[in-house]
Parts: C-alpha cells; structure tokens; sequence
C-alpha cells in the first residue's frame, strides 16, 4: 500500500520540490541565524510578512510577492535602527513583530470579504502552490543558495565573531546582506510552511544536529539532511494521514530533536 | 610604526579621547591600562580604522599591518566551528598552511579538525591569536585578551607572547585590566584616562593617585620605562592589591574626570 502514489499527482510534485528546496536552503540559512542568535529576527520577519500578504489580498495582487518586498523592507529597518548599539535587537524586533501582526489583523479585518484567507499564509499552504509560485521558489531558494556560497567567509565571520569582522572590512554590507537573504526566505516560507510555522525550519534542524556537529560545515550537512527528509516526510504523511503539512514537517522535526538529544546523552556527546 | 599625535575621539557628544600623543616603535611590547570607560577600547578602535578621529592623526608607517585578537568568548558559542573554520575568518591558505600557524601558538595540527567550543580557556585563546597571525601582521593588538583565563593559562600565554615578540619581531599593544603584570611584562606601559598620564607609575596611576601624575599635554609624552622600576616596585605591588579592596570605591573616582576637554 505505501507505494508511491502520491507522485501521481501534480500538487504534491510541486509540494515536495518547494518543501524540499525550502528545506534546504532553511537549514543553511539557519545555522547562521542561530550562531547570530537572530532566530527572534526571523520570527519578526515573519510576522511583519503578514501585513504584505494583508495589503496584497487588498489591492489583488501576488501576496507572496508582497510579502516580500515588506520582508525585506522590514529586514533593512531592522538594521538600520539596531545600528546603534543601545537599541536592543530582541526588543526592536518584538515592536515590529507585533506592531506588524497588529496591522495585519487590521487587513484581515477589512479583507473579510475576500476569499483568500490570512491563514493561508500563517501556517503556509504546500498543497496549493501554483506552477508560476513553484517557480519564483525555486529561483529564490536557489538565489539564497547561491549568495550563502559565495559569502560563506565573511557571513561566518559576521554571525560568529561580528566585532572582529568590523576590524577587517565593511561589515554594513555584510549585516543587510544578510538580514535580505533571510527576508527572501521568508518571503518564500511564508506560503510554504506558514509565518508562524518557518521559524521551526530554521532552527530545529540546528538544535537537533548540534551535539553530534564538530565543525559548522558539518552542522550544515547534518541540518540539511534532517530538515529534508523532515519536509518530505511529513508532506508525505500529510497526504497519507490527512493531516496538516505545516504540522506533520514541525511535529518530525521536534520527534527528531527528542530522538537526537536521547541518542547524544546515552553516547555522551555534546 | 604607529604616531598617534593629539588625538581627540568625540562619539555621540561624549568626550572618549582627548589629546592622546604616542608612539608605538618597531619591535615594542606596550601595555594600555585604564580604568572602565577610559577609552582603551575605542583607542584600539581608532588604530583599526573603525573610528575615525575628531582632531589629531593616526600615522602608520607603509610595513604596519594590524592583527586583533579579541576576548576568546566573543566566539559564539551555540552552534559547532571548528578551529579550521576559525582561522579560515582570516586566512584561504590550505591546512598545512593552518597547522604551522597552530604550532607558533603551540598546539597540534590535530586541533584542526576539533570544536572550537570543546576546548580549553587558555587553547582558544591561543586560536584566536593564531588567527590574528594568520594575516601576517607586524603589529599585534590585543583587547583585554586574558579576562576570564586562569591564573597558570595567563602565565603561558604571556610566555606564549613573549616569545612570538622574539621569534616573529611582532610589535605587540597589550590592553589589559591586570596591572601588574603589565607592568611586568610590558618594556612601558600607557595610562589611559580619556588622556594619556605621563610621568607617574602604573600602579600609582591604576590605585587613583594622579597628585604625582600630570595630565599629558600634547607633543610626545614620554611614559617612563618601567622595566627599572619593576623590581623596586614589587613589593608595592603586592600592598597595592592588598589595598585594593579598601579603596575600591574611590578608584574610579579618583581616575575619572580630572579632565574637561572641548572637542564636541
């Protein structure tokens, strides 16, 4: 009986290439967010992305577009106001993660007549990605990829040591690049697993891979690895349980974590 | 290798560094001291370039390239790197490359592959200034680089720099809290307070007795080569840090400002 289905049909293609791919450059990505100890910043991030799918529902146009361009907007306000070293960044993003879901629900209320719901995009919708949205994902995901590659040096010598990148070049460039780069994928995570939901695909796979990691390169490895068949997996037992995908990815993510940290205290590791 | 000549730092309408004079020579091992808030960190600032001045001039000589070594636990510390990964901050040279720069702070090549996370205070410290030799400096900078290292861990790094100085012909500022052993190892030691101190001991200047301590006024303030001193002031030395608890109070005080610059 579990044979493979599911493949048969369009919409979990596209749900397993845009799940997988989001997978993948989430875990990437994640391990600097975490190193950076932004995992808050990217909540922020998320929850401000709501009031772009808000105000494009109202004008009718892509909300995933617009959710991007708030996003990566928000990304550049966040830095420019937490440039100054007495604005705290937790507390400068929790005045724009609610201030931005306040605005949001505001949209919401005047949107209430549209069929297209805010929850769509708070817990994502995988199963109803459209052909032309598989697209942007994918070139977004590859676009984040790509630049993650090529700033591999200075983005790990921002998130873990940023006061000694300051001593060897701009490191400005470096801190917008890089609250952009996490503003693109949550432009694309928002549909795919939700504003409420993306922060999970981000740090988990760190957490879970952490205490069997010796290098960064390998706890990029490991959390791909695990976030991927964590996404494939649980869209896979989406279809088969009829349950949320949102849910069935976060819920193995955090099953693995458990597993994880009973297998490293019986090994004593970490 | 490095003038410093009047330079004053004014960073949001605050006076941090007013009139400071100095020469760093070739080959010199100096020590910076100063209480909390006095401006040693934003003095290093200046000389990296992270700053830039309100009057004055920072002039290097064209061989002068600076290394920065950090307090070790800037590193965070929530997800794995690897000592590799660490050096690689500075440097693309291969592994091979990376093992020799590990044996100058003497550890192994095997440390290569390790968490940076998993090892000793004093083993990350010595990885961190590994990484500041990795871009081939002729000065090394180090900002308070001992807070929170062990007393025997201190001892071997000191040794540890002592011998760098030698062996590579590094130009080394130290900035530290610990006076007396600045004064030990250093060949001379600044006073920083906003404006450099000429002309009174260290350890005088770190307990708060600035009567015999003029204020340096421009020119090139000459502080006094403690190395003579250090054996007649040992002893005070050891009163000093008896001292210390009975007038903690009063140091900072007694330090701060004596000064009221004009640079904003």
């Amino acid at each position: 009986m579990f044979g493979f289905e599911f493949l048969e049909y369009g919409f979990m293609r596209a749900a397993l290439v845009a799940g997988g791919l989001t997978a993948v450059s989430g875990a990437v990505l994640g391990n600097f967010v975490v190193a950076a100890r932004q995992a808050v910043v990217s909540d922020m991030l998320a929850h401000v992305a709501l009031v772009g799918v808000g105000v494009g529902i109202l004008w009718e146009v892509s909300p995933s577009l617009m959710a991007l361009l708030v996003t990566l907007g928000a990304a550049v306000l966040l830095w420019a106001v937490t440039r100054r070293p007495e604005n705290a960044p937790e507390a400068y993003s929790m005045l724009l993660l609610t201030g931005g879901l306040a605005l949001a629900l505001l949209l919401a209320h005047v949107n209430k007549n549209n069929p297209t719901s805010l929850e769509t995009y708070l817990f994502g919708s995988l199963l109803t990605i459209t052909p032309t949205e598989l697209v942007w994902f994918a070139g977004l995901n590859a676009l984040i990829l790509l630049s993650l590659a090529w700033l591999w040096r200075p983005f790990l010598t921002l998130v873990f040591d940023a006061e000694y990148l300051r001593t060897q070049r701009r490191a400005s460039v470096y801190e917008v690049l890089f609250l952009l780069l996490l503003g693109g994928l949550v432009g694309v995570g928002m549909k795919v697993i939700g504003g409420l939901l993306l922060g999970g695909l981000l740090v988990i796979p760190v957490l879970v891979v952490r205490p069997f990691a010796r290098s960064f390169r390998q706890s990029v490895g490991m959390s791909v690895l695990v976030n991927v068949l964590c996404a494939l997996g649980g869209i896979i037992a989406s279809f088969y349980l009829d349950v949320p995908t949102g849910s069935a990815i976060i819920l193995s993510l955090v099953g693995c974590f458990a597993v994880g940290q009973g297998v490293a205290r019986v090994c004593q590791l970490g | 290798m490095i003038t410093v000549q009047n330079l004053s730092l004014c960073l949001n309408g605050h006076v941090i560094l007013d009139d400071v004079s100095f020469t760093l020579r070739a080959g010199e091992y100096v020590g910076l001291i100063g209480p909390n808030g006095a401006g040693k960190t934003s003095l290093v600032k200046t000389l990296l370039g992270m700053h830039r001045p309100t009057s004055g001039t920072v002039t290097m000589a064209p061989e002068v390239k600076i290394g920065y070594v950090p307090q070790r636990y800037r590193l965070s510390a929530v997800v794995p790197v690897s000592v590799r990964e660490v050096l690689r901050m500075a440097t693309t040279e291969p592994d091979d490359t990376l093992a020799k720069l590990l044996q100058t702070v003497e550890l192994d090549a095997s440390f290569l592959g390790r968490n940076f996370h998993t090892l000793s205070g004093g083993q990350q410290q010595r990885v961190v200034i590994a990484r500041a030799l990795a871009q081939r400096p002729t000065v090394l900078v180090f900002d308070e680089p001992l807070t929170g290292v062990d007393y025997d861990t201190k001892q071997k790094i000191y040794t540890l720099l002592a011998g760098l100085r030698q062996r590579e012909g590094l130009t080394i500022l130290f900035v530290s809290h610990e006076v007396d052993q600045v004064v030990a190892e250093c060949d001379r030691v600044l006073c920083l307070n906003q404006t450099l101190h000429t002309g009174c001991h260290p350890l005088d200047f770190a307990r708060g007795v600035l009567t015999p301590c003029p204020v340096g006024t421009g020119g090139s303030p000459t502080v006094r080569p403690v190395h003579h001193h250090h054996d007649d002031h040992h002893d005070d030395g050891q009163h000093q840090r008896a001292g210390e608890h009975e007038n903690n109070g009063d140091d900072g005080q007694g330090v701060s400002g004596t000064h009221n610059p004009d640079c904003c």
